[in-house]
Order: structure tokens, then C-alpha cells, then sequence
């Protein structure tokens, strides 16, 4: 049983990465640009389908596919921005329409992939890796996959602190985060920050699709489904705290993984409830943020270390 | 032929209804109140569900059939039931009309109290999480519409009659005519001196306090109709299908909603029928493309979720208000007005 | 002189008038494109109806459906050609999306097109989804697949080509019993089919003194982690050689869960069973990775699969046929397209109309005299099939290829069980 527990902290720990990069990068965007946007998942998507073709179809070295897909993932959440949320922004709509428009995006972009799949009859496919064991303590088992994972994800996430925190394009996204007008009349050229902030969220979307693409098998709507725990992740952070984002990410994992087999082995419950776990938080999370639940007091002591400001919004 | 043309003229006139009562109840929510309700489909699926609980039980009951209520075999005894006895179908389906809206009208007064504190994007997602969750959950316990399996057997209340092109086109013409009800109805509230007041409360909350308007009674009002609406609609649409099941009540009835008022005109209640219209007209049109005609490589039902969402980005983009304008409010003060006014400038200008 | 408002109701009223305008000429415009069959003398045409998942995961079993449709049909028409039988079939493909929503939307427009008989695959749920609209508009349905217990009932307008799986479930517990193990972990898929067979199977393999231990997993998740965990500590929990492990579940879920188990030890030391619903494309290469495969085989994965002892000769010329045309082998549900087709073309030819009832009956009686690709299809009271053989199949890698071997069967008529080679 101390066996299995260990791997159920496992896969939490793995998975939890996966969602708190994701979280990281639609913090991000809904920080600086204001936009949620629901397409990222579709990003995912894309990055997920260019790694597992060209690894399996066309038999390219897998690590070789991770800088195809990264660029094929920043070029989409470019296109999306310079042809939807931009102009929208620009026209001042509010965020109600532009919450709409980028949904109406995601599933517009989830159809076409629909389409490409079926044409090309790779409605399902997976990578042309697959993880081996490399640690094996008793009869626990540590793939190669799992530390690539956990190791990538963290490392990109030391990255963006580092870029955000000590480069000076970091500190014009961090001041256009905080008062928008302000940074534009202050001198800072939004439309150039922005076009940088779009290519640095695509890059995690870029990673997390291939290494998903490895860990699972991918149809269309498999960015879809990591939106809504990543979401999870960043209404615990407040909507606009990244480490916040972060630690619901783990949250999450712990949730869904070793939280659920606790239940199981000790109170029966069955693993169907597993997506109620995702959904539960995230409302719980909603509600102490908008006081209906007064329990403030537990979300700040969960991201109080921040070098972004939480509170106010 | 001709039994063809009337069953698609039912079907459309149908869903017809069903989305013109889910699109006016957005818009009362949204268009003419501002409150933004992305878990329209939540509100929807109330109706649907307490169908899909209410109709095997009461059934069960009365005929005190042993069959679990989950089993194939007990919905088909339901149906044929329910076809020798027309008083109780019908019975049941009001029942399940005054029960639907009465639920949706609990919900959405329960709603309201949250909807209070959360900003508009807060709503917005806590309502889209709110659907996810119901969904979820009614997928997993089996003691509501058996869990992922779904519930048949509910009998339709024409379901006495012979002919089924008759009777769909009675359910029809009673859809449109509840529809018909709740346009008056959306109409008359709007335009009054209280569609004045909930405008007010759209286009800035505060001042519409400062000036005395107790918001809160105002926007748990609202909430309360339009999630009594939306429940009716929900269980007109269980009725006509026949069979409920949680996976139906997904993200894009929302989207549905939304397109539909988005492309009429927001604030405009004939705009909402205007998108209503395009939107059967789109979907019951496209599906009978045969495939092979068009000899597209892929589905024809991809071509409709991509005609769909491109239309909701051009109307987003281009015309976030709608094809329709809003009009001012039509009160009986306002045609006196404009009356006046009229004759007023006739009396200038008495050639025209 | 015109107000804003009068100018305004004009417009409205164009547009309304427009849009009925179209909907009349587009219909129109539907019935006069496609267009019908060559006159002579006399021919009905009969639109067959039939609905597939063409899109979605089951996509691989519905397209190879239709693809078989598309072909009897054509063997049909020009069969009966040939021999001056003034009947000709057409099919109308409706596709079910991999949803009960589509399935049940897809039955709805066929019939609004006044289509009387419906050919179909469809899983349990689909099937139990439009149930009612088919038996309230009596359309006469046939249905190659969904083989849930729940759907056998009599009197009503539900026919299924393949045996429900209260027979599969039952031949399961045999065969895991008789190969020797007492003790099973099962994982089943949460829904009408995988609670269909999983019922029976638990049934009689406590009836011969077996032990259980399940766990019900909810379709659609991206991650199957926590239940191949489950799944785990369950087979650690019965322990002992005499366990095994039974899985019931789609292809596209399955293979997940494979991905995670094959790093298990537990898992990967103890033999494995599933349903039918694995055997066919999706789980061995090339569509999945070789590791997969050494797992199923190292495991020896073994499973059923409903099918005729014997190759019958119509199912060796369906298949050539088949491969000819399209360049793949049948691997699923073709074969009982094939014959579904084929019963009620015959039936048709007899009664001269597509009558529902009159159809129904006929095909009762037909289906019980008739021996086609997928063997005697004589069916129960309930409108599904009686006798049902299984083949036992056993994933196996042989000259460097992988693939489901068969190494016995159940047969159906005298409730036996026979495994060739062990």
C-alpha cells in the first residue's frame, strides 16, 4: 500500500507540473493582456498532433519534434492575436465579448483540427516514444518521461521568473500588468510587449502538448480537457497571481491523484468523481475570491511569496 | 412527401421555440440587464432533468410496474402505457411544466445571491463551472437519470395519437404557442417603466443605486424569470426528444444562446427571433446535404460547428450589438409621444 | 409619410419571407439534385437508412460500416439486376458522431426524410437513446452492435444482429474459469455496454465459485493514472497465481490505460481477458506502439469475439471483396452490415413494401432460415440473436508481427467451450 501511495505522489507531482505550466501561461495572458483565453487549449492541441505526427508518421527524433511544435504553437497564438483579441481590444469591447470571441476561437480552431484528423485518419494518435522505467525502488517505478517532465516544466517556469523578473522587457509586462494606460502613456510600446508576451505563453503550450503527447494518447479535444484543471489552477491563484496559479496547478494534481486514492482505500469512493474534484475547487476558489465564502485569509496565505502583486483586483 | 414537409416543418417549428424562449431569457439577462450568463445550459437542463426524474417515478407509481425505472424494458412499457391513457399524459406533462419552472425559478433565485458579488467575468465563469459541475455530477449518480446511461421512456403527451406526423405537429404548434406566451410576456415587462429600471441597472450599477433602485431585488427578479424560462424550454426539448441524458447539456447550448441574441440584436426582442430563425433555418438546413452530393472529404456536421463559430466571431467583430438595433422602450407613454409629435409636425408642414 | 418603426417591420418582414423563401427552394433543390435511380419498368427504389459514427473516436468502426453498406448495397442493386428483380436499395447515411445526442438527432432526420428501416451501429447507449423515437415512429431498426442485456425486449422495433452480451458475459466467466484462475480484478467501462457484460460475467463467475473485485471508469477522461493504480493495488489485494485481470473498455481509453500498466509489475504479471471490443484497429501496430503490444503479449492478452466457427464461404468472398475495393481488411462490424443488408433486401423483394411490421416479421422468419457471412442468424424472441458462436482470439507475436490469433471458441448451439492451443 506505502508503494502505491508513493506512485499515486507520482503521477500528482507529474501531472501537477503539466497544469501548473498551463496555469502560468493563461495567468500570464490574463494579466498583462486582459484576455482569458480559451484557445489555449487548442494550442496545446496542435503542439500535441505536430510532435505525435512527426515523431510516428515521419519517424523524426522526439526531441527534435519539441522545437517544431514550440514553434508552431507561438505562431498560432500570434495568428489569434493579431487577427481576433487585438482588434477586439482595440475597439474597446468589453470582456464579456472578448471571453466569447475567444471561446468561439478555440472551438473554430478545435473543428478545423477535427477536420485535418479525420481526412488524414489520425482521429487518435500517441508519440513514437515511449517512457521507460529508469528508477525502480522496490516496486516503484519512475519512468524517464516523469523526470523529463517534471524537469522541463520547472525549469521553464525558473525561466519565465527570470525573464519577468530581471530583464527589461519583464518589468514592461509587470508594469503594463499593473496599470495599463499608465505603462502605455509612460512610454512602453504595448502593441511590441504584447507581441512578446503571445510568443512566450506559446512556448509552454508548445511543451506541454509534445510531452502529452508522449504521456497519453491525443484526439482533438485534448486540450480541452487540460483547459478546465488549468483554469482550476488559475482561479486558485486569484486570476492574477502566478505562484498562486502555480500551487493550484499542484493542487490539482494532488487532487485528482493521490487525494482520490486516499478516498479509495479508505472510504470506497468511486474514481468517477474524479472530474467533481477539478470543478469543486475551482468553485470554492471563485467564492472565497468573491467573498461569499468568508475565507480570504486562506488564499492570501497562499500567495503571499508573490513578485506580482494579488490583492486589489 | 407531403408527411415529409409537415414533419420538417414540426421539427424546425420546435426547436424553433425551444431556442427563442432560451435566447429572450439570455436576453433579459444579459441584453437588457447585464447579467452575463454563461451556464445557460444549467438553467436549460433543470427542466430537462426533473422530466427525465419526475415522469418514470410518477409513472412507476401509478401503474406500480416492478421494472427498474433505468431499464430498457420499463421505458418501453412507459411508452405503451402512456399511449391507452391520454388524460395522464397530458396530466403528467403539465405537471412536469409547473415542476420545471418552478426549479428553474428556485435555481435562478438562488443564483442570484452569488451573481451579486462576483464582477462580470467572475459570473461568467462561476456560471460556465457551475453547468460543468451538474453535469458532471448527474453523470455519476445514478439516482437521478441513471447516470451516464440516460433515461427513455418519457412519453410525449400527444403520444395517443395514431398518426406521429400529427402529433408532432401538435407538440410543435404547442411550443410555439407557450413560445408565443413568453415573448408577450418578455415584451410587456421590458417595455415599462421596470424594463426602464433593469436598463438602468445594466448600464451602470451604481448610479442606479444612488438613485434609490435596490439592485439586488431587481437582478434576483430577473434571474428568477429567465431561469423559469429556461427550465420550460429544457423541458420541452426532454418531451420531444424522448430521452435524457447529462451528456447532452454541454458548454455549446450556451454558445447556442448567446449566437442567437448576439446575431438578432442585443436588447431586441425581435432580434432574438431573427437569430432564432437563422440558427434552425443553418442547422436543419445543413443536415440534409447528403454527403456524397457534396462530396466533401470529411462531415458535414464539422462544416456546421465551423459556419456556427464563424458567424459568432464576424458578429462579434463587427457588430457586437446585432443585425437588430435596440429600441426605446414602447410604453403607452411613448405612442402618446410620438402621436403628439406627429401631429405636430403635420400641422407644420401640411403638405406632407 | 413612413416612421423608422414601419420601415423597420418592412425589413423584418423581407427577411422573414426570405428565409422561408429559402428554406422551400433548398428543400426542393435536395430532393431534385440527388439524383434517383434509373426507370424501368416498374423498380421501387427503397431508401435504406443508416447511421454510423463517422466522426469522433468510434470513427474506425462507423467508417468501416458505411464503407460495407456502400458495397452490399451495390452487390444488391446489381444482384438483383441481374436476375430482373424490380427492387433497388439506396442508402442514406446519417452520422451519430460518437454521441447519443447524434445518434438520436441522426434518427430523427432520417426519419423526418420518411425513411422506414434503419441500418445501423450503434453502441448500447445510442441504441438505448433512440428507442423511443424509433418505436413511436416505427421504424424498423437493425442494429449490427449494442449488446447491452438491457436492450433485449420483445414487441418492440430493435433488432440486433449480434447476440446481447449476457451470452459474452457468461462465456467470459467459463473461459477465465476454466483456464484456471478463481480470483479477477475487472475494469469496465461506466455505461450500457461495459455494465452490460460486466452484470453477467459477475453472475456466473461467482456461480462457479469465483471472487471478484471492480472498478467502473468514467469515459472521455484524458488520464487514466489513478484507475490503472486501482486496478493495481485490486490484483495486490486478491493476490495469489490464481488472479487475473479483465478489462472492458473502448480502444481509445484502453490503450491509456495499457500505456501506464505495462510499467506496473503487478500488472504486468498477470494474465489479462477482455471483451470484443478490443479485437480489431486501434490497439496493435501500427496504430499503437510497439511497447503496448509487448505488454498484451507478455500478459497474453485473451479475449472473445462473436464470430462463426466456421469461415463461412459468404464471409470469405465478403472479405476479398472488401480488401479489393477498399485496400483494408474488415476487421469489426462489417461482416454483420454485410448480412443485416442482405436479409432485409431479401425482405423487401418478398413483401414488395417497407411496411415496418410487415418487414419485421419477415425478417424473423428470413433471419432464421439464413446462413450469411457472420453464420446462422437465427434470432430470439426479443429480435436479437439466438445462437451466437465466440471466437477466442489471443494476441500474439508471430515472425515479427502482432496480431489477434485465434485459439479456440465457444460454441453457441451446444454452450461448450474449446481452446486449441494452450
Amino acid at each position: 500500500m506505502m508503494i502505491d501511495l508513493l506512485q499515486a505522489v507520482i503521477s500528482s507531482i507529474v501531472i501537477g507540473s503539466l497544469y501548473a505550466l498551463m496555469a502560468y501561461g493563461l495567468t500570464l495572458t490574463l494579466g498583462s493582456i486582459r484576455i482569458y483565453n480559451w484557445a489555449y487549449a487548442e494550442y496545446v492541441t496542435i503542439s500535441a498532433y505536430v510532435t505525435a505526427l512527426s515523431s510516428s508518421r515521419y519517424s523524426v527524433d522526439i526531441l527534435l519534434c519539441f522545437p517544431v511544435a514550440i514553434f508552431s504553437a507561438v505562431a498560432v497564438s500570434l495568428i489569434v492575436d493579431e487577427l481576433v483579441y487585438k482588434p477586439l481590444t482595440r475597439k474597446g469591447s468589453t470582456i464579456i465579448q472578448v471571453m466569447l470571441a475567444s471561446i468561439a476561437t478555440g472551438l473554430l480552431i478545435r473543428y478545423l483540427i477535427y477536420i485535418f484528423a479525420s481526412v488524414n485518419n489520425v482521429v487518435i494518435i500517441k508519440a513514437g516514444y515511449t517512457s521507460k522505467a529508469v528508477a525502480k525502488i522496490n516496486e516503484l517505478i519512475i519512468t524517464d518521461l516523469d523526470i523529463f517532465i517534471v524537469g522541463l516544466t520547472i525549469f521553464m517556469m525558473l525561466v519565465f521568473h527570470f525573464i519577468i523578473s530581471k530583464t527589461l522587457i519583464g518589468k514592461q509586462i509587470r508594469a503594463m500588468w499593473d496599470n495599463f494606460e499608465l505603462a502605455r502613456l509612460s512610454g512602453i510600446k504595448v502593441d511590441r510587449v504584447r507581441r512578446f508576451v503571445c510568443i512566450l505563453v506559446g512556448m509552454p503550450a508548445g511543451i506541454i502538448g509534445s510531452l502529452w503527447s508522449i504521456y497519453s494518447t491525443i484526439t482533438p479535444t485534448s486540450g480541452w480537457l487540460l483547459l478546465l484543471p488549468a483554469f482550476a489552477a488559475v482561479i486558485v491563484g486569484g486570476l492574477v497571481s502566478i505562484p498562486g496559479a502555480i500551487i493550484g496547478g499542484y493542487l490539482l494534481g494532488f487532487g485528482e491523484n493521490f487525494f482520490m486514492y486516499i478516498a479509495y482505500k479508505f472510504a470506497g469512493v468511486s474514481l468517477a468523481y474524479k472530474p467533481l474534484i477539478t470543478l469543486s475547487i475551482m468553485l470554492l476558489a471563485l467564492f472565497i475570491r468573491a467573498d461569499i465564502i468568508p475565507a480570504r485569509w486562506l488564499l492570501s496565505a497562499l500567495t503571499r511569496a508573490a513578485t506580482h502583486r494579488g490583492n486589489g483586483r | 412527401m407531403i408527411p415529409e414537409l409537415i414533419t420538417l416543418f414540426s421539427t424546425s417549428l420546435t426547436f424553433f421555440s425551444i431556442y427563442v424562449i432560451l435566447s429572450l431569457s439570455l436576453n433579459l439577462e444579459y441584453g437588457f440587464t447585464g447579467i452575463p450568463n454563461f451556464g445557460k445550459v444549467f438553467f436549460f437542463s433543470l427542466g430537462a432533468y426533473v422530466v427525465g426524474v419526475f415522469v418514470p417515478r410518477v409513472i412507476h407509481f401509478v401503474f406500480n410496474i416492478s421494472e427498474p425505472a433505468c431499464s430498457a424494458l420499463a421505458s418501453t412499457q412507459r411508452m405503451s402505457i402512456a399511449a391507452q391513457f391520454p388524460i395522464l399524459s397530458i396530466t403528467i406533462f403539465v405537471v412536469s411544466l409547473i415542476l420545471s419552472g418552478l426549479l428553474g425559478a428556485f435555481m435562478g433565485y438562488v443564483i442570484s445571491y452569488p451573481s451579486l458579488k462576483l464582477r462580470g467575468d467572475y459570473l461568467a465563469i462561476s456560471l460556465l463551472i457551475i453547468a460543468e459541475l451538474s453535469r458532471v455530477f448527474v453523470r455519476t449518480e445514478p439516482s437521478i437519470v441513471c447516470g451516464n446511461n440516460g433515461i427513455g421512456g418519457l412519453p410525449n403527451p400527444f403520444i395517443w395519437m395514431q398518426d406521429p406526423v400529427l402529433k408532432e405537429l401538435t407538440y410543435s404548434i404547442l411550443s410555439g404557442a407557450i413560445a408565443g406566451v413568453f415573448y408577450f410576456y418578455i415584451h410587456r415587462l421590458v417595455n415599462s417603466p421596470y424594463g426602464r429600471v433593469i436598463k438602468s441597472v445594466r448600464d451602470d450599477e451604481l448610479v442606479s443605486q444612488l438613485l434609490g433602485k435596490d439592485v439586488k431585488i431587481f437582478k434576483a427578479q430577473i434571474l428568477t424569470v429567465s431561469s423559469f424560462m429556461s427550465a420550460i424550454a429544457g423541458c420541452l426539448y426532454a418531451f420531444f426528444i424522448g430521452f435524457v441524458y447529462p451528456d447532452d447539456f454541454i458548454i455549446v447550448w450556451t454558445m447556442y444562446a448567446w449566437l442567437m441574441m448576439l446575431l438578432g440584436g442585443v436588447a431586441n426582442n425581435k432580434g432574438v427571433i431573427l437569430g432564432s430563425i437563422v440558427m434552425v433555418v443553418v442547422d436543419r438546413g445543413l443536415r440534409r446535404i447528403p454527403s456524397f452530393w457534396l462530396s466533401l472529404p470529411f462531415d458535414v456536421s464539422y462544416l456546421r460547428g465551423i459556419i456556427f463559430t464563424i458567424i459568432l466571431l464576424v458578429i462579434i467583430m463587427w457588430r457586437p450589438r446585432g443585425l437588430l438595433p435596440e429600441k426605446p422602450l414602447d410604453t403607452p407613454a411613448r405612442k402618446i409621444f410620438e402621436t403628439h409629435l406627429r401631429s405636430k409636425n403635420s400641422l407644420k408642414n401640411p403638405s406632407s | 409619410m413612413m416612421s423608422a418603426t414601419s420601415s423597420r417591420w418592412r425589413i423584418l418582414g423581407y427577411l422573414v419571407i426570405g428565409l422561408l423563401i429559402g428554406i422551400g427552394v433548398g428543400y426542393a433543390l435536395s430532393l431534385v439534385i440527388v439524383p434517383a435511380a434509373p426507370a424501368t419498368v416498374a423498380v421501387r427504389e427503397y431508401t435504406i437508412g443508416m447511421i454510423a459514427d463517422l466522426t469522433g473516436e468510434g470513427a474506425d468502426y462507423g467508417i468501416e460500416v458505411r464503407d460495407a453498406g456502400i458495397l452490399t448495397v451495390e452487390e444488391i442493386n446489381s444482384f438483383f439486376a441481374d436476375n430482373k428483380i424490380p427492387v433497388r436499395l439506396k442508402l442514406e447515411v446519417e452520422d451519430s458522431k460518437t454521441t447519443v445526442e447524434g445518434a438520436v438527432s441522426a434518427a430523427q432526420s432520417l426519419g423526418g426524410k420518411g425513411i422506414k428501416i434503419i441500418v445501423g451501429h450503434l453502441w448500447s447507449g445510442q441504441a438505448n437513446g433512440i428507442k423511443s423515437y424509433i418505436d413511436s415512429h416505427k421504424i424498423f431498426t437493425v442494429s449490427t452492435s449494442s449488446t447491452s442485456p438491457m436492450l433485449s425486449i420483445p414487441d418492440d422495433y430493435l433488432f440486433r444482429m449480434q447476440a446481447p452480451d449476457s451470452i459474452q458475459g457468461r462465456v467470459l466467466a467459463n473461459l477465465i474459469w476454466k483456464l484456471g484462475y478463481s480470483k479477477v480484478a475487472v475494469i469496465y467501462r461506466n455505461d450500457p455496454y461495459g455494465s452490460g457484460v460486466y452484470k453477467y460475467f459477475d453472475e456466473e463467475f461467482k456461480k462457479l465459485g469465483g471472487t471478484i473485485k471492480s472498478l467502473a471508469y468514467t469515459p472521455d477522461l484524458p488520464d487514466y493514472s489513478s484507475e490503472v493504480l486501482q486496478l493495481s493495488s485490486m490484483v495486490k489485494e486478491l493476490g495469489g497465481a490464481s488472479t487475473a485481470v479483465l478489462i472492458i473498455a473502448f480502444n481509445y481509453e484502453a490503450i491509456k490505460m495499457f500505456d501506464k500498466a505495462r510499467l506496473d509489475p503487478t500488472l504486468s504479471n498477470v494474465q489479462w481477458f477482455s471483451s470484443e471490443s478490443l479485437k480489431g484497429p486501434g490497439i496493435l501496430p501500427p496504430a499503437g506502439p510497439p511497447e503496448v503490444a509487448d505488454f498484451l503479449v507478455k500478459v497474453r492478452l485473451t479475449g472473445t469475439y462473436p464470430a462463426s466457427l466456421t469461415e463461412t464461404e459468404l464471409m470469405k468472398k465478403f472479405v476479398e471483396k472488401f480488401k479489393a475495393r477498399y485496400g483494408r481488411e474488415p476487421k469489426a462490424y462489417g461482416a454483420y452490415t454485410y448480412d443485416a443488408l442482405w436479409i432485409v433486401a431479401l425482405c423487401l423483394s418478398a413483401a414488395g413494401s417497407e411496411d415496418p411490421d410487415t418487414i419485421m416479421k419477415l425478417f424473423y422468419n428470413l433471419a432464421s432460415k439464413y446462413t450469411g457471412a457472420t453464420g446462422l442468424t437465427v434470432l430470439d424472441v426479443n429480435g436479437d440473436r439466438a445462437l451466437q458462436d465466440y471466437q477466442i482470439w489471443e494476441v500474439k507475436k508471430l515472425d515479427g508481427t502482432y496480431d489477434f490469433k485465434v485459439i479456440g471458441g465457444w460454441n453457441g448451439a451446444a454452450n461448450e467451450l474449446i481452446i486449441s492451443s494452450q
